[in-house]
């Protein structure tokens, strides 16, 4: 595989960095020489997963450096101001931020100007091999048609996945309501998402019902094929990941065993919820490092999640904004 | 009498080793008590309930969580069993809930699924049941005129009354087994496993069993295994097979899926509503409804059972919930796993779903001609209701089947008494079956 020669710089080196960024950007063939980590401090002890990668704690250490791509893993607070900054040093990059959470009204305000520069979102939701299978599933879907998103948690995550089924502006289908720890979309031509928002990774299951079909994804890694075709799943053998439906392979991403035991045990669903977020992640670095048609989340988009999230906290029924 | 000093003893002087303690245990026991013979119980709780029981009580599950739906729909239980689907320590699941008591409907019993069918009748088990009915005190079928009046009225509209009855407070069935062990002839061993099987022939002639005392050897005369529809399975084939964690998979594993499907608007019939929430409070009964059976054999639909709860307290309202108890059908990708720790992967399959909606479809339009409109819910959250039954079928005994007797398959002297020997569940709680399975198996052994 050819080796992208891209630079990278990344915003914090925190859970999220090593266990997914920089791990999905080795798998992807990037090499630790062309990443470089922004931290507050040298003060904490990095991960080990982080060991041999530059780090600098000032974004003055970087003067006339030029980077390709920037990542903001940093924390909520700290966020915002990180972006400007990168957006401000590096203006010809692309820039990659996580998904924003603040309750401020000016901070908005903010977010929304970055989202007009040329910034996309670290979303991962709408990448998930799983999820975006039955999101296309979903879209494609003639007649009725159920999805339901079972205790994962945070809101955003699944506003990000209604936003990819039902297009940015969709006219229709844009209602939200938040009852009982539900939010559940509004029915458009006999289509609903229901999100069932309690955190509980052990029972958490994505179900698609239509009219002629039922697809459920338990979060099951299997050493082999099965034939249930009512059930998503995964393979994971050395070297591999695929993606199943009963006896048909969706897809398949080839990955090192190493990164692919990082993940292990597979009976936990956590486990196996990140190791799709890790699949998603890397398949879109490649895409990128491929010069191909990678599409990430916008972050404008997330901005907006966001935002949809804050009013749903506060009321019963919101749009997607 | 239990300790084995490597003498054979006559088999009249060898006890039956029975492995749970539940209402299935209860009923054998006391049969043989009764028969004049030795019993030795072999509970793997505690005798009070505890924390450790709460671990033992966790089911592993791979697919939907194998766990009780009571508690989703307010079951009162000690906190530390907040989700668990059973109870293991002396009692069994009484010690969580003996709540509702109905019998599977004579359909179940006469209904086939490929090769799985009960090997008896209804009617053969009845004088079982009226012996369950009368130890735990259920009274006999309705003198209530109201409901009579009703019930007509109901079948007029092509639904079938089910009535239930619900004990409260539930049988906790610790004085029964502080009473049994009185008469002398009961030995119980609490938090106690089973280590070691040795097979004479086809026949088990010595258990092993650890317990917090020691090592334990009993010569038994005969096992029975009534521990659950999920624990019951692998007891059998660890005393089949000698040995136990061996990634065997027993397929047709059932439970009874249970949610809210629907609102009911009461515009008629509330005095007759308001009457079976007296019902209830006075008299312990719960009425229920379901399809005709005849309707329901000609069409293949399961026997479903929907149940209405009142949206405020007192049912003083208009609003009622409309709860179902769905009929699920064995399927083959429902099964148990055995192992150290045996694990359950079960999901409804579209089959259920669609069976479900067929029924639905049927019963809001009888419903709403009885009683008022029926809204039905549009995202139906469906969930396990604790019954786990079916993987240790009772047929011809075959392999992996029990003899109608409840004989497990090439074991003379092994036999199952638990839901596990389910081939078809209908959707009634199972407690009353169970016991009047154990009832039945003692009158055997008894005659034996």
């Amino acid at each position: 595989m050819q080796r992208p020669d891209s630079r990278i710089l990344i915003a914090g080196a925190a859970w999220r960095v090593w266990r997914f960024i920089v791990p999905a950007l080795l798998a992807a063939g990037y090499l630790r020489e062309s990443v470089t980590i922004l931290r507050r401090s040298t003060e904490a002890e990095l991960h080990p997963g982080l060991e041999g990668i530059r780090v600098v704690t000032s974004l003055d250490a970087l003067e006339g450096e030029r980077f390709d791509m920037t990542m903001n893993c940093t924390a909520a607070a700290a966020m915002l101001d990180v972006q400007e900054g990168l957006v401000r040093r590096f203006p010809h990059a692309r820039h990659f931020c996580d998904t924003p959470t603040f309750s401020d009204p000016a901070d908005a305000v903010r977010a929304l100007r970055l989202g007009l520069k040329r910034m996309h979102s670290l979303e991962d939701w709408p990448l998930m091999p799983n999820l975006a299978y039955f999101a296309a599933r979903m879209r494609k879907s003639r007649n009725r048609a159920e999805l339901r998103i079972e205790h994962f948690g945070i809101l955003t995550h699944f506003l990000s996945l209604y936003r990819t089924i039902h297009g940015d502006w969709h006219p229709f289908s844009r209602g939200l309501v938040r009852s009982e720890g539900l939010v559940s979309a509004s029915p458009a031509r006999g289509r609903s998402v229901l999100f069932r928002y309690r955190k509980n990774l052990p029972l958490a299951k994505l179900a698609l019902q239509t009219t002629d079909c039922l697809l459920e994804d338990f979060h099951e890694v299997e050493p082999s094929p099965h034939n249930d075709p009512e059930v998503f799943y995964r393979v994971a053998t050395e070297g591999q990941v695929s993606y199943l439906q009963g006896a048909t392979t969706i897809s398949s991403t080839p990955i090192e065993a190493v990164w692919i035991r990082s993940f292990e045990p597979f009976s936990d669903r956590k486990n196996v919820h990140e190791l799709d977020k890790f699949i998603g992640l890397v398949r879109l670095f490649r895409a990128i490092a491929a010069g191909g048609a990678a599409r990430p989340y916008g972050y404008l988009a997330s901005v907006r999640d966001n935002l949809t999230s804050l009013k749903l906290s506060s009321g019963e029924r919101s749009l997607l904004l | 009498m239990i300790v084995h000093d490597g003498q054979r003893r006559p088999e009249a002087h060898r006890p039956t080793v029975v492995f749970g303690s539940g209402f299935a245990s209860r009923e054998v026991v006391r049969g043989l008590v009764a028969a004049g013979r030795p019993v030795v119980v072999v509970e793997r709780g505690g005798r009070e309930i505890g924390t450790a029981d709460a671990a033992l009580s966790q089911v592993a599950f791979r697919r939907e969580a194998v766990r009780s739906g009571g508690f989703d729909f307010g079951a009162q239980v000690p906190p530390d069993f907040d989700g668990v689907p059973r109870f293991v320590g002396l009692g069994g699941t009484a010690s969580l809930w003996s709540g509702k008591w109905r019998a599977l409907d004579e359909i179940d019993m006469r209904r086939r699924h490929d090769d799985r069918q009960w090997p008896f009748s209804l009617d053969e088990l009845e004088a079982s049941l009226a012996a369950v009915a009368c130890a735990y005190g259920i009274p006999s079928w309705s003198s209530d005129a109201t409901l009579e009046d009703w019930r007509t009225e109901v079948e007029a509209h092509d639904l079938r009354l089910i009535e239930i009855f619900e004990q409260r407070p539930p049988v906790r069935l610790i004085d029964q087994w502080n009473e049994l062990e009185r008469s002398g002839l009961v030995h119980i061993v609490a938090e106690a496993g089973l280590i070691g099987v040795a097979h004479t022939g086809s026949e088990v002639h010595r258990l092993d069993l650890e317990t917090p005392q020691g090592r334990l050897a009993i010569e038994p005369r005969d096992v029975v295994v009534a521990c659950g529809g999920i624990e019951s399975v692998a007891l059998s084939e660890h005393l089949r097979t000698g040995k136990r964690g061996d990634g065997a998979r027993f397929g047709g594993y059932m439970d009874h899926p249970k949610g809210i499907v629907g609102q009911l608007e009461a515009r008629r019939g509330r005095d007759r509503l308001a009457h079976l929430m007296t019902l209830r409070g006075q008299a312990s009964r719960l009425i229920a409804f379901a399809l005709p059976a005849d309707e329901i054999e000609r069409d293949g639909i399961g026997n479903h059972t929907a149940f209405l709860w009142p949206a405020g307290h007192d049912g003083s309202g208009s609003g009622w919930q409309i709860i179902i108890n769905l009929e699920q059908f064995p399927e083959r990708e429902n099964f148990i796993r055995l192992g150290a720790r045996s694990e359950v992967s079960w999901r409804i399959s579209r089959a259920t779903w669609q069976d479900m909606n067929r029924f639905l479809e049927r019963l809001s339009k009888r419903l709403s001609g009885l009683l008022g409109p029926v809204r039905l819910e549009s995202g139906i959250q469906l969930r396990g209701a604790s019954h786990p039954a079916g993987c240790l079928p009772m047929g011809d005994g075959s392999a992996r089947q029990v003899d109608a007797a409840g004989r497990v398959a090439g074991c003379d002297n092994v036999y199952c008494a638990s839901s596990a020997v389910f081939p078809v569940a209908g959707s009634a709680n199972p407690t009353w079956t169970v016991a009047a399975l154990g009832h039945r198996l003692a009158a055997h052994l008894g005659r034996a």
